[in-house]
């Protein structure tokens, strides 16, 4: 429906982030979110911090997307199909890597000591992340997400075949992003937090399990890649 | 015009006896440390009678689905209030369940988890139609939910909930057997509460799940797919676990309100193992329940998934200023007698340790036994929408 609606959009620019907003309140949401939540509960971030993770996260698909603009702008990549399907099993494969370690430094995360906080141990949360305001994990997690070539995503990349230069497509791309970032994706992961965070005594449970989930999802990535399960 | 002077005249006479109810209790009830315990018992039965007043006032015999017996099905306020985009009866935050007949009012939980899976879209509900989409259908519930809380918090749970007064009779049986209760651990207390957000976060991720491909048109589970196994038997994932339903359902069906051939014909495998109306799943958990009930005070509200979703929107710090029902403590009148912590069915600890001021909590179900019990005058006092209408009395006659 939105692909027939987007030709009369008569700016392409926003006709990006119309076709970016659509997706954002439908696939991206329920595709990403298993990720998100997972890495939400892992991290036992409340509600500010789990908005804060969400939109790095989101950050991380913008400038995905922007990079594959310019890639698309210089090498008019992904015309060919052998080449569109090789890519997809590498960016499948480093989305999975990268979850995977997540997952696992998630779990294999020293355990704070309970009495009150000192040096050593705000340097502990500082190094894993907890206490820094760029959550490089999410972004990671986000940029590997969005390197994959998503079914909204490759609706927009035919639509956008008929791009000419560079400048347009990465603007192009990076203005679909911003649409599906502006998504239910925010608020589901603040809501997340801040429900998880009302069960303090189990949030360590809960953390272990976010973990093991993640490790999960990407092992499953690898089986659907590589087994062709 | 006749009919309508009739009906307002029935509604007249019916609040009429309520209130001269309540008069008579507060007059009548003599022992201090009785009389909001004695209320409370009264209001329970009348809400009671309210929720199932189908059984009381008919009209009998036009059943829209017969099977299930001659009592009126959908009794529903909601329907005659919000008309027909709200079929399902109005959202209130008690356990009012949705599978007994002749309920007026519809637990909110199953409206929450069935609005998203399986009557997403318009049109397909149990025997009714929706004229609205599953979207407006939760925002309605989502609103009333919200006001409801905000405004009364879990009064409900104290006051009105049907499986509250439930357990408050097993406290009288135990009482009646002189048999004494006993209190867990405050971690293991604080666990249980706490366990409630997680059985929310999990009824709302499981029914999202089923209903995906409505949602978002991903298909992410077997059997949710129209009269697949899921669609018929497991649409309310927290309705499988509830023990409200297998208390309701058969006694409907003992007393002749229900059909229980039919009620136990929708299910599958052995032993009822899953069903429409009742699962054996449900029984385990009612069974436990109840045992869990005769030993510990309030056992269920401790962790009602119902009672934390009150407590989350009551207790929301923007929406703090709304509540009307509050309980405050003079922390100079407290003396730290510990009655207060020792009479609190479910074992909230915070009236009895925070200094003073607004000390109502989200574990706090509002039953105001500490109040009637504290033996300090003024200490404890019952506020609504800013007046106090109770509070504590020096009843055991100490020394100022």
């Amino acid at each position: 429906m939105i692909m027939t609606m987007l030709p009369q959009i008569g700016n392409p620019y926003l006709a990006s982030l119309v076709l970016g907003l659509f997706y954002g309140l439908t696939s991206c949401t329920s595709t990403c979110i298993p990720y998100v939540i997972s890495y939400i509960a892992g991290i036992k971030a409340g509600f500010r911090k789990s908005i804060i993770v969400t939109s790095i996260y989101n950050l991380g698909r913008v400038i995905a997307y922007a990079l594959i603009g310019v890639l698309i702008g210089l090498f008019k990549m992904f015309v060919s199909e052998a080449f569109f399907f090789t890519y997809q099993k590498f960016a499948f494969a480093a989305f999975g890597i990268t979850i995977t370690f997540i997952g696992v430094s998630i779990l294999l995360r020293k355990k704070p000591p309970s009495h009150t906080c000192n040096e050593a141990c705000v340097n502990l949360n500082v190094q894993e992340g907890m206490n820094k305001k760029f959550d490089v994990r999410a972004f990671l997690m986000g940029f590997t997400r969005g390197l994959v070539l998503c079914p909204p995503f490759v609706g927009f990349l035919l639509y956008s075949t008929t791009l000419s230069g560079l400048g347009d497509s990465v603007i192009q791309a990076a203005l679909f992003g911003v649409g599906t970032a502006i998504s239910p994706l925010l608020f589901l992961g603040g809501a997340t937090g801040w429900l998880l965070n009302k069960a303090p005594l189990f949030s360590g449970w809960i953390s272990k399990i976010a973990a093991v989930v993640l490790i999960l999802l990407g092992f499953n990535m690898f089986l659907n890649i590589f087994v062709g399960r | 015009m006749m009919g309508i002077i009739a009906e307002m005249l029935q509604a007249i006479i019916a609040v009429g006896i309520v209130i001269a109810g309540i008069l008579a209790t507060i007059v009548g009830v003599k022992d201090r440390t009785k009389k909001i315990s004695c209320l409370r018992v009264f209001v329970q039965t009348i809400s009671l009678s309210i929720i199932f007043l189908g059984l009381i006032i008919g009209p009998f015999g036009l059943t829209k689905y017969p099977p299930i017996g001659n009592a009126p099905r959908d009794m529903l306020i909601g329907t005659s209030i919000l008309g027909a985009p709200f079929p399902d009866g109005l959202s209130v935050p008690t356990m009012a369940c949705y599978y007994p007949s002749g309920r007026t009012m519809t637990c909110v939980l199953w409206q929450i988890q069935s609005y998203i899976f399986p009557f997403w879209d318009a049109g397909k509900g149990w025997g009714v139609n929706y004229v609205s989409s599953g979207l407006e259908r939760l925002a309605i519930t989502f609103g009333l939910l919200m006001v409801m809380s905000i405004v009364l918090g879990r009064f409900f749970c104290g006051w009105i909930c049907p499986f509250g007064f439930y357990m408050d009779l097993i406290t009288r049986v135990r009482k009646i057997m002189k048999v004494r209760h006993r209190n867990l651990s405050e971690r293991l207390n604080e666990g249980l509460r706490q366990l409630r957000y997680l059985i929310i976060a999990a009824i709302l991720l499981l029914s999202f799940i089923f209903g995906a491909e409505a949602i978002v048109g991903i298909h992410l589970v077997s059997g949710t797919e129209y009269k697949g196994f899921i669609y018929q038997y497991f649409s309310a994932p927290f309705c499988q676990i509830c023990p409200m339903r297998p208390l309701c359902v058969p006694i409907e069906g003992a007393l002749g309100w229900m059909n229980l051939n039919y009620v136990f014909s929708q299910t599958t495998g052995q032993f009822y193992e899953i069903g429409y109306y009742v699962t054996s799943l449900n029984v385990l958990v009612l069974i436990l329940v109840t045992i869990g009930a005769f030993v510990l005070r309030r056992f269920w509200c401790r962790f009602c998934p119902l009672g934390g979703l009150i407590a989350v929107f009551n207790r929301f710090v923007p929406f703090k200023w709304a509540s009307v029902v509050r309980l405050y403590k003079e922390e100079e009148k407290c003396t730290k007698c510990g009655i207060c912590k020792r009479v609190c069915t479910p074992q909230v600890t915070e009236v009895y340790e925070e200094k003073g001021g607004d000390v109502t909590t989200s574990g706090c179900i509002l039953c105001f036994r500490c109040v009637e019990m504290c033996p300090y005058e003024d200490c404890l006092k019952i506020n609504v929408a800013g007046k106090t209408v109770f509070k504590s009395k020096n009843w055991l006659n100490l020394s100022k």
